[in-house]
């Protein structure tokens, strides 16, 4: 954990900077996977971007309306720049139906898209597991194993690596697909679920449970085997699509 | 086709299988750990083998014991039960300064709720203190952290930090830079001061 990086004089929120990092180079990888599918660069670039500025907008409005009577006291300080007052319930829609809405009006709706999106979506994911290592809010439980970090005086799972060396292995293998069928969208999103399953399953920090099992795993698996089911029933569809 | 389905089934079975070998075992909390260095129970089931003691949120809050302005020590440990705002702070800091007004508004609104603000003073000595509680009239709890060793158990990088703990002892919330708002206060305290 360290919540802090420094960078000559200056000095940076880990979080934020590492998260506002992987953005930027997901919307590199993004931009550069667009005409790889077929699609307007442009358009795939500015549709992140917007999305990712509204979703920005829709959190603090969230923020700002679940703790409405704090701040209709004062209702300038939700203009007030701090990370803390964000609401992931509000954002994460409001960003993803904005994307939805941009690209249909822009007509790039489609699996193309969702195959184009697919890498930089796991770069993406990779950067939040590191914002997590960083602010110390997900850790691992204890091991003797030889490769534990040392996470307040004891010796963890350092999951984060887990996850990351994980999702960029997914990435790298998904990397050649350029048939815009959804199989590589589709194969990342299972694939990504399938590593949640795995290294959710050496998180100590409080998480929901369901009859005793993580609610996070069982969601994550059953997303990875609906993906998997699509997946197989569109490459059923479009015989010989073995090939990516 | 068909073998796809067998293997998503076999999919199926194992990330289950994983899930159930993997869920997490009631345990205590930090055995081994000196009672002085963690505020909380000691033995309170959580997830995992142990809830560490650590600058984070869903951690217990470090313990420190500090010199007041009146020479008497102030420590963390003593205000179990309470929900404490722990606030690094120094007079030359401008947007330190600029977040101590909302924070005596939230002390002077929330103390019979059981709110104490405990402005912890980063290597500045007592006198520059004390004419900077005179001349603002702050009745914060101010404390002297002369060596800068809370400081460091608290992982603090820059000021302001503050800390948001709850009456068991755990960090609620950590805010890093400021200056925190009225509204921004209110909006962490208000589900502490409601437990």
């Amino acid at each position: 954990m360290q919540p802090f990086i420094s960078i000559g004089p200056f000095t940076v929120q880990a979080q934020p900077f590492v998260i506002l990092a992987g953005f930027v180079l997901a919307s590199i990888i993004a931009n550069k996977r667009a005409g790889r599918f077929g699609l307007n660069a442009d358009f795939v670039g500015n549709m992140v971007f917007y999305a990712a500025l509204v979703g920005l907008a829709a959190a603090r409005l969230g923020y700002v309306l679940l703790n409405l009577s704090a701040y209709a006291r004062e209702p300038l300080s939700a203009f007030a720049p701090s990370v803390s007052a964000l609401s992931s319930f509000t954002g994460i829609p409001a960003a993803l139906g904005f994307g939805v809405w941009y690209a249909r009006r822009k007509r790039i709706f489609g699996w193309a898209l969702a195959d184009a999106l697919a890498i930089p979506a796991l770069v993406f994911a990779a950067a939040l597991a590191l914002g997590t290592w960083f602010d110390g809010s997900v850790f691992g439980t204890a091991t003797p194993l030889p490769w534990a970090a040392n996470v307040w005086g004891e010796m963890r799972h350092p999951m984060q690596v887990y996850e990351i060396v994980l999702t960029f292995a997914l990435a790298l293998a998904l990397w050649r697909a350029k048939k815009p069928s959804g199989q590589a969208a589709l194969l990342a999103l299972a694939g990504y679920a399938f590593i949640r399953v795995f290294v959710d399953g050496f998180r100590a920090d409080d998480v929901s449970l369901v009859l005793g099992l993580r609610a996070t795993q069982l969601l994550f698996l059953a997303l990875g085997i609906g993906a998997l089911w699509v997946w197989a029933e569109r490459r059923a569809k479009t015989q010989g699509g073995a090939s990516l | 086709m068909k073998a796809i389905r067998i293997l998503i089934a076999l999919a199926a079975v194992l990330g289950l299988a994983w899930i159930f070998i993997s869920r997490p075992q009631p345990a205590t909390v930090q055995q081994g750990a000196p009672a002085a260095q963690a505020i909380g129970p000691q033995n309170v089931p959580v997830l995992g083998p142990s809830r560490p003691t650590a600058p984070r949120a869903g951690a217990f809050a470090p313990n420190f014991a500090l010199k007041t302005l009146d020479g008497k020590t102030l420590s963390l440990s003593d205000l179990k039960g309470k929900v404490v705002i722990v606030n690094f702070w120094a007079t030359w800091c401008p947007p330190c300064r600029a977040e101590m007004p909302a924070l005596q508004a939230a002390q002077a609104e929330h103390e019979a709720q059981g709110l104490v603000v405990v402005g912890v003073n980063q290597l500045e000595d007592v006198s520059l203190v004390k004419a900077f509680q005179q001349a603002s009239d702050y009745s914060l709890n101010f404390v002297l952290d002369s060596d800068g060793k809370t400081a460091r158990a608290y992982n603090v990088a820059g000021l302001p930090t503050s800390f948001f703990i709850n009456r068991e002892g755990v960090i609620e919330h950590a805010e890093y830079g400021g200056a925190m708002t009225r509204a921004l206060i209110e909006s962490k305290l208000a589900p502490m001061l409601s437990q």
